[in-house]
């Protein structure tokens, strides 16, 4: 994800990563990977419901998805993973470069 | 809520009240020692009138809770305690009203009403009320029926969906206005009714279109606002949504994470 936080920072957009980690667990995340886009702890898991991405195989965690968001927040598009962890940044770039 | 149909000043007949000291109506006490019931009963009598159905309404402070349609007898169970006016009307008969008390674990018996022929000519309305996709009748809905002065009649669908509207001024139009929270608002031309007659009405109501429901973990719809959100980042520090959202368009990627 870092390698592509470039290509959306060109895109005039920021990115923020949601997790049901706790905050020393997204630390190591963030550390590990050496990740310089906020990685947010949702351990309470409020902000994963709130956006009804939670995984409906296991409760305690997000499905992967992704929003993106016009600048006054309403959300331009979404994608919302089956199994694939995979966040698909190619696709996310092309909806950036409609907006 | 507004006023039903104005009465002539006589027409208030009794005055019934438990709480009115000495002056009591018959009363009977209803056996309450199983459970201590919060509600109490009403039931009276009207001199029949031959092939002549009678309306009993019950209202409370103008609002029209309850009505049924009998040949002599009524019996309204289960009312909250409170005061209460009744009102006893039939086609082509002058409308009495009563002012009732009604207290828990009480059956209040009221005098039997007899009702007189009305001088004027009057029509009446009569109609069905039902759903337009499956036909199914729509109960307890309230309709109102304004003249063209603004005066406004009341009235509330039977189980089977059956309104009526007795004593009406003749030669006059009508708008009916039904409202109900499932169904689109809707109002009827009444045109109108010849002196002594009954217009039949059917009234379909469309039912509002539901709004989708989401499906369980399948994310927000596009074109809604994304939810506001504040949490900690894994140094502690607070993010807001907030703190992007204004000057840029915002990328958010959910991720499983290392659970």
């Amino acid at each position: 994800m870092q390698k592509n936080y470039a290509k959306i920072r060109a895109a005039g957009a920021e990115l923020i990563a949601i997790s049901s980690d706790d905050e020393g667990d997204t630390k190591k995340t963030v550390q590990g990977s050496g990740l310089e886009f906020p990685v947010l702890a949702d351990k309470d898991r409020e902000v994963i419901e709130a956006y009804n991405v939670l995984d409906p195989g296991n409760d305690r965690i997000a499905r992967p998805a992704s929003y993106v968001l016009f600048k006054d927040g309403i959300i331009a598009w979404k994608s919302i993973d089956g199994l694939a962890a995979r966040v698909p940044t190619a696709q996310i770039l092309t909806e950036l470069g409609k907006l | 809520m507004k006023q039903m149909q104005a009465f002539l000043a006589f027409a208030l007949l009794l005055f019934v009240g438990l709480n009115c000291g000495t002056e009591n109506p018959i009363e009977e006490t209803v056996d309450t020692s199983a459970v201590e019931t919060l509600t109490g009963t009403l039931r009276g009598e009207v001199q029949s009138i031959d092939g002549v159905l009678v309306q009993v309404r019950l209202l409370r402070d103008g609002q029209l809770l309850a009505q049924t349609e009998i040949q002599a007898t009524y019996e309204l169970p289960s009312i909250e305690s409170g005061n209460y006016t009744l009102q006893i009307s039939a086609k082509g008969y002058e409308a009495k009203e009563v002012n009732v008390t009604v207290t828990p674990g009480q059956v209040v018996s009221l005098d039997k009403v007899a009702l007189e022929a009305l001088e004027t000519p009057v029509s009446h309305l009569r109609g069905v009320l039902t759903d337009k996709a499956t036909g199914e009748p729509l109960g307890e809905v309230n309709l109102q029926l304004t003249d063209k002065a603004g005066k406004v009649y009341e009235t509330l669908t039977t189980r089977t969906g059956v309104f009526t509207f007795e004593n009406l001024p003749v030669e006059q139009a009508f708008t009916l206005a039904i409202a109900h929270a499932d169904y689109e608002e809707t109002e009827v031309a009444v045109h109108p009714i010849p002196a002594a007659e009954t217009l039949e009405l059917r009234v379909q109501l469309t039912r509002l279109a539901e709004p989708n429901k989401l499906d369980p973990g399948r994310g927000l719809r596009t074109g809604s606002q994304a939810p506001a959100f504040e949490l900690p980042d894994g140094d502690g520090t607070l993010y807001a949504l907030a703190d992007s959202v204004g000057n840029k368009n915002v990328v958010l990627v959910f991720y499983r994470g290392g659970w």
